[in-house]
Protein backbone atom coordinates (compact mmCIF):
# COMPACT_ATOMS: atom_id res chain seq x y z
CA UNK A 1 0.00 0.00 0.00
CA UNK A 2 1.18 3.12 -1.14
CA UNK A 3 2.25 4.67 2.32
CA UNK A 4 1.28 8.49 1.13
CA UNK A 5 -2.00 7.74 0.85
CA UNK A 6 -2.57 5.65 5.00
CA UNK A 7 -0.49 8.36 6.16
CA UNK A 8 -2.31 11.54 7.68
CA UNK A 9 -1.53 14.90 6.77
CA UNK A 10 0.18 17.54 9.10
CA UNK A 11 -3.68 19.27 9.72
CA UNK A 12 -5.39 15.76 10.09
CA UNK A 13 -2.91 14.98 12.47
CA UNK A 14 -3.51 18.19 14.69
CA UNK A 15 -7.58 17.20 14.25
CA UNK A 16 -6.80 13.99 15.42
CA UNK A 17 -4.78 15.56 18.34
CA UNK A 18 -7.62 17.83 19.43
CA UNK A 19 -10.23 15.33 19.31
CA UNK A 20 -8.26 13.45 21.64
CA UNK A 21 -6.97 15.91 24.24
CA UNK A 22 -11.18 17.11 23.74
CA UNK A 23 -12.44 13.49 24.38
CA UNK A 24 -9.72 13.23 27.73
CA UNK A 25 -10.80 16.14 29.09
CA UNK A 26 -14.24 15.15 29.08
CA UNK A 27 -13.77 11.72 30.36
CA UNK A 28 -11.46 13.77 33.16
CA UNK A 29 -14.54 15.53 33.97
CA UNK A 30 -16.56 12.78 35.16
CA UNK A 31 -14.48 12.00 38.59
CA UNK A 32 -14.30 15.49 39.09
CA UNK A 33 -18.48 16.09 39.21
CA UNK A 34 -18.31 12.91 41.14
CA UNK A 35 -16.13 14.13 43.31
CA UNK A 36 -16.96 17.63 44.00
CA UNK A 37 -20.80 17.96 43.15
CA UNK A 38 -22.22 14.57 44.21
CA UNK A 39 -25.63 14.96 44.63
CA UNK A 40 -25.75 16.97 41.67
CA UNK A 41 -23.97 14.16 39.15
CA UNK A 42 -26.45 11.62 40.74
CA UNK A 43 -29.28 12.86 38.64
CA UNK A 44 -27.79 12.29 35.74
CA UNK A 45 -26.65 8.72 36.42
CA UNK A 46 -27.63 6.31 33.52
CA UNK A 47 -29.93 3.53 33.88
CA UNK A 48 -29.03 0.08 33.09
CA UNK A 49 -31.77 -1.30 30.99
CA UNK A 50 -30.39 -4.69 31.34
CA UNK A 51 -30.92 -4.56 34.61
CA UNK A 52 -34.22 -2.48 34.63
CA UNK A 53 -35.32 -5.22 32.11
CA UNK A 54 -34.23 -8.55 33.91
CA UNK A 55 -33.13 -7.74 37.34
CA UNK A 56 -29.38 -9.33 36.68
CA UNK A 57 -26.12 -7.35 35.74
CA UNK A 58 -24.61 -6.68 33.13
CA UNK A 59 -20.69 -6.27 32.91
CA UNK A 60 -21.02 -2.62 32.49
CA UNK A 61 -22.94 -2.38 36.06
CA UNK A 62 -21.42 -0.74 38.75
CA UNK A 63 -18.93 1.56 36.63
CA UNK A 64 -20.02 4.46 37.93
CA UNK A 65 -20.19 3.70 41.30
CA UNK A 66 -16.75 2.45 40.62
CA UNK A 67 -15.45 5.56 39.26
CA UNK A 68 -17.32 7.38 42.27
CA UNK A 69 -15.05 5.33 44.86
CA UNK A 70 -11.93 6.19 43.28
CA UNK A 71 -12.99 9.46 42.89
CA UNK A 72 -13.18 9.64 47.04
CA UNK A 73 -10.16 7.69 46.47
CA UNK A 74 -11.71 4.53 48.13
CA UNK A 75 -10.01 1.83 46.22
CA UNK A 76 -11.03 -1.16 47.82
CA UNK A 77 -14.23 -0.17 47.54
CA UNK A 78 -13.84 0.68 43.17
CA UNK A 79 -12.39 -2.63 43.02
CA UNK A 80 -15.12 -4.24 43.89
CA UNK A 81 -17.94 -2.37 42.20
CA UNK A 82 -16.37 -3.65 39.04
CA UNK A 83 -13.13 -5.37 38.86
CA UNK A 84 -13.45 -6.23 35.24
CA UNK A 85 -13.35 -2.41 35.02
CA UNK A 86 -9.88 -2.37 35.86
CA UNK A 87 -8.59 -6.05 35.11
CA UNK A 88 -9.48 -5.57 31.69
CA UNK A 89 -11.41 -2.35 30.57
CA UNK A 90 -8.23 -0.34 31.67
CA UNK A 91 -5.61 -1.96 30.10
CA UNK A 92 -7.68 -1.73 27.11
CA UNK A 93 -8.48 1.45 26.97
CA UNK A 94 -5.06 2.87 28.09
CA UNK A 95 -3.86 0.48 24.67
CA UNK A 96 -6.04 2.68 22.44
CA UNK A 97 -5.51 5.71 24.27
CA UNK A 98 -1.79 4.82 22.77
CA UNK A 99 -2.36 3.85 19.58
CA UNK A 100 -4.87 6.55 18.76
CA UNK A 101 -2.06 8.95 20.28
CA UNK A 102 0.54 7.00 18.51
CA UNK A 103 -1.49 7.80 14.97
CA UNK A 104 -2.19 11.02 15.76
CA UNK A 105 1.56 12.37 16.34
CA UNK A 106 3.31 10.27 13.63
CA UNK A 107 0.35 10.16 11.07
CA UNK A 108 0.74 6.13 11.06
CA UNK A 109 -1.80 3.66 11.75
CA UNK A 110 -1.14 1.19 14.08
CA UNK A 111 -3.24 -1.89 13.46
CA UNK A 112 -4.84 -2.93 16.98
CA UNK A 113 -4.88 -6.12 17.82
CA UNK A 114 -8.96 -6.01 18.65
CA UNK A 115 -9.14 -5.27 14.96
CA UNK A 116 -7.32 -8.67 14.16
CA UNK A 117 -9.79 -11.26 12.75
CA UNK A 118 -9.25 -13.60 15.48
CA UNK A 119 -9.77 -11.15 18.01
CA UNK A 120 -13.90 -11.18 18.11
CA UNK A 121 -14.28 -14.17 19.69
CA UNK A 122 -12.27 -13.97 22.64
CA UNK A 123 -13.70 -10.72 23.48
CA UNK A 124 -17.28 -11.97 23.13
CA UNK A 125 -16.72 -15.25 25.46
CA UNK A 126 -14.58 -12.76 27.45
CA UNK A 127 -17.69 -10.62 28.00
CA UNK A 128 -20.02 -14.05 28.26
CA UNK A 129 -17.86 -15.18 30.66
CA UNK A 130 -17.92 -11.74 32.90
CA UNK A 131 -21.87 -11.57 32.60
CA UNK A 132 -22.01 -15.09 34.07
CA UNK A 133 -19.67 -14.23 36.91
CA UNK A 134 -21.57 -10.85 37.97
CA UNK A 135 -24.16 -12.70 38.79
CA UNK A 136 -22.63 -15.42 40.45
CA UNK A 137 -20.06 -13.08 42.74
CA UNK A 138 -21.85 -9.95 42.64
CA UNK A 139 -19.33 -8.57 45.45
CA UNK A 140 -19.39 -4.87 45.94
CA UNK A 141 -23.07 -4.91 44.25
CA UNK A 142 -24.67 -7.10 46.26
CA UNK B 1 -32.97 17.50 -37.92
CA UNK B 2 -35.95 15.10 -38.95
CA UNK B 3 -36.11 11.53 -40.09
CA UNK B 4 -36.19 10.64 -43.51
CA UNK B 5 -37.46 7.48 -42.99
CA UNK B 6 -40.47 7.93 -40.21
CA UNK B 7 -40.74 11.90 -39.91
CA UNK B 8 -39.21 12.04 -36.40
CA UNK B 9 -37.77 15.40 -34.94
CA UNK B 10 -34.12 14.01 -33.32
CA UNK B 11 -31.00 15.96 -32.00
CA UNK B 12 -28.33 16.48 -34.73
CA UNK B 13 -25.32 14.75 -32.83
CA UNK B 14 -27.25 11.45 -33.51
CA UNK B 15 -26.64 9.09 -35.95
CA UNK B 16 -29.31 7.10 -35.91
CA UNK B 17 -32.83 8.17 -35.64
CA UNK B 18 -34.34 7.18 -32.16
CA UNK B 19 -37.23 5.70 -33.68
CA UNK B 20 -36.94 3.91 -36.15
CA UNK B 21 -32.84 3.42 -36.14
CA UNK B 22 -32.44 5.18 -39.86
CA UNK B 23 -29.26 6.91 -40.98
CA UNK B 24 -29.78 10.36 -41.56
CA UNK B 25 -30.09 11.04 -45.15
CA UNK B 26 -27.64 13.57 -44.86
CA UNK B 27 -24.79 11.22 -45.60
CA UNK B 28 -21.85 13.62 -44.57
CA UNK B 29 -23.99 14.86 -41.14
CA UNK B 30 -24.32 11.47 -40.37
CA UNK B 31 -20.46 10.77 -40.65
CA UNK B 32 -19.65 13.25 -38.48
CA UNK B 33 -22.21 12.43 -35.87
CA UNK B 34 -20.89 9.02 -36.04
CA UNK B 35 -16.68 9.93 -35.69
CA UNK B 36 -18.25 11.95 -32.83
CA UNK B 37 -19.94 8.95 -31.44
CA UNK B 38 -17.04 6.38 -31.30
CA UNK B 39 -14.15 8.75 -30.84
CA UNK B 40 -15.75 9.23 -27.46
CA UNK B 41 -13.09 8.68 -24.60
CA UNK B 42 -14.17 5.10 -23.65
CA UNK B 43 -15.31 5.60 -19.76
CA UNK B 44 -12.57 4.31 -17.28
CA UNK B 45 -14.61 2.91 -14.68
CA UNK B 46 -13.31 3.14 -11.12
CA UNK B 47 -12.72 0.55 -9.67
CA UNK B 48 -14.56 -0.53 -6.73
CA UNK B 49 -12.97 -0.72 -3.26
CA UNK B 50 -13.43 -4.70 -3.09
CA UNK B 51 -10.99 -5.10 -6.18
CA UNK B 52 -8.59 -2.26 -5.38
CA UNK B 53 -8.02 -4.95 -2.58
CA UNK B 54 -8.38 -7.57 -4.49
CA UNK B 55 -5.60 -6.25 -6.81
CA UNK B 56 -3.41 -5.63 -4.21
CA UNK B 57 -3.63 -8.81 -2.28
CA UNK B 58 -3.23 -10.56 -5.40
CA UNK B 59 0.26 -8.21 -5.88
CA UNK B 60 3.48 -10.11 -5.51
CA UNK B 61 4.54 -7.35 -2.85
CA UNK B 62 4.26 -10.30 -0.29
CA UNK B 63 0.71 -11.84 0.69
CA UNK B 64 1.27 -11.30 4.68
CA UNK B 65 1.57 -7.37 4.24
CA UNK B 66 -1.10 -6.97 1.70
CA UNK B 67 -3.32 -9.51 4.87
CA UNK B 68 -1.96 -6.88 6.72
CA UNK B 69 -3.36 -4.08 4.77
CA UNK B 70 -6.91 -5.74 4.12
CA UNK B 71 -7.82 -6.48 7.79
CA UNK B 72 -7.04 -2.69 8.69
CA UNK B 73 -9.12 -1.71 5.78
CA UNK B 74 -11.87 -3.14 6.37
CA UNK B 75 -12.41 -2.39 9.98
CA UNK B 76 -14.86 -4.86 12.48
CA UNK B 77 -15.80 -2.48 14.40
CA UNK B 78 -15.26 -4.77 17.13
CA UNK B 79 -15.42 -1.50 20.06
CA UNK B 80 -18.06 -0.33 18.75
CA UNK B 81 -19.89 -3.74 19.18
CA UNK B 82 -18.43 -4.01 22.63
CA UNK B 83 -19.52 -0.66 23.76
CA UNK B 84 -22.81 -1.04 22.08
CA UNK B 85 -23.68 -4.18 23.85
CA UNK B 86 -22.76 -3.50 27.28
CA UNK B 87 -23.95 0.21 27.74
CA UNK B 88 -26.90 0.64 25.27
CA UNK B 89 -29.19 -1.70 23.60
CA UNK B 90 -27.93 -5.60 24.34
CA UNK B 91 -29.75 -7.11 21.58
CA UNK B 92 -29.03 -4.91 18.81
CA UNK B 93 -25.12 -4.80 20.43
CA UNK B 94 -24.98 -8.74 20.52
CA UNK B 95 -25.84 -8.75 16.61
CA UNK B 96 -23.14 -6.09 16.00
CA UNK B 97 -20.84 -8.61 17.52
CA UNK B 98 -21.87 -11.44 15.36
CA UNK B 99 -21.42 -9.42 12.50
CA UNK B 100 -17.87 -8.36 13.60
CA UNK B 101 -16.87 -11.57 14.39
CA UNK B 102 -17.77 -12.79 10.81
CA UNK B 103 -15.67 -9.88 8.97
CA UNK B 104 -12.16 -11.74 9.59
CA UNK B 105 -12.92 -14.93 8.54
CA UNK B 106 -14.49 -13.45 5.13
CA UNK B 107 -11.07 -11.84 4.62
CA UNK B 108 -9.36 -14.65 4.71
CA UNK B 109 -11.27 -16.59 2.70
CA UNK B 110 -10.69 -13.86 0.40
CA UNK B 111 -14.37 -13.10 0.13
CA UNK B 112 -13.92 -9.15 0.28
CA UNK B 113 -17.55 -8.23 -0.82
CA UNK B 114 -19.30 -10.07 2.11
CA UNK B 115 -16.64 -9.21 4.53
CA UNK B 116 -17.59 -5.03 3.76
CA UNK B 117 -21.02 -6.23 3.74
CA UNK B 118 -20.64 -7.44 7.52
CA UNK B 119 -18.31 -5.15 8.36
CA UNK B 120 -20.90 -2.24 7.16
CA UNK B 121 -23.78 -4.52 9.19
CA UNK B 122 -21.89 -4.53 12.63
CA UNK B 123 -21.44 -0.70 12.14
CA UNK B 124 -25.38 -0.07 11.34
CA UNK B 125 -26.35 -2.54 14.39
CA UNK B 126 -23.67 -0.73 16.61
CA UNK B 127 -24.93 2.23 15.36
CA UNK B 128 -28.64 1.63 16.02
CA UNK B 129 -28.10 0.02 19.61
CA UNK B 130 -26.11 3.00 20.49
CA UNK B 131 -29.03 5.31 19.27
CA UNK B 132 -31.58 3.37 21.49
CA UNK B 133 -29.50 3.62 24.29
CA UNK B 134 -29.01 7.32 24.34
CA UNK B 135 -32.88 7.58 23.54
CA UNK B 136 -33.84 5.83 26.31
CA UNK B 137 -31.67 7.38 29.09
CA UNK B 138 -32.67 10.45 27.62
CA UNK B 139 -36.45 9.95 27.86
CA UNK B 140 -35.43 8.57 31.18
CA UNK B 141 -33.98 11.63 32.33
CA UNK B 142 -36.99 13.71 31.11
CA UNK B 143 -39.26 11.38 32.41
CA UNK B 144 -37.94 10.80 36.07
CA UNK B 145 -35.49 13.18 36.86
CA UNK B 146 -36.40 16.63 37.74
CA UNK B 147 -32.70 17.82 36.57
CA UNK B 148 -33.80 20.23 33.89
CA UNK B 149 -37.25 21.56 35.85
CA UNK B 150 -35.11 22.69 38.92
CA UNK B 151 -32.16 24.52 36.44
CA UNK B 152 -34.95 26.14 34.69
CA UNK B 153 -36.98 27.43 37.91
CA UNK B 154 -33.56 28.88 40.00
CA UNK B 155 -31.04 28.46 37.62
CA UNK B 156 -28.64 27.56 40.49
CA UNK B 157 -28.43 23.67 39.32
CA UNK B 158 -30.85 23.50 41.97
CA UNK B 159 -28.54 24.08 44.81
CA UNK B 160 -26.71 20.49 43.98
CA UNK B 161 -23.06 21.98 43.95
CA UNK B 162 -22.20 22.21 47.86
Amino acid sequence: MDDSVTRLDRTRRRAELAKFFCGAALACAIPVFLRFAPAWAERFYPRCLWRMATGLYCPGCGTLRALQSLAMFDFEGAFLYNPFLFLLVAPLVFYLCAIYLIRAITGRRVPSILSSPSAVWPVAGAIAGVWIFRNVFPLGLG
Amino acid sequence: MYCSNCGMKFPDSAYRCPNCGAEPANAAQAEAARTEYTNLEPVQAEPVFSERVQAERSSPAGDAAARGDVSRKVENHLVKSIIATICCCMPFGVVSIVYSAKVGPLLQANNIDAALEASKKANMWGNLSIGVGILVQALWLILYSTVFMDTIKDGSFGGYFN
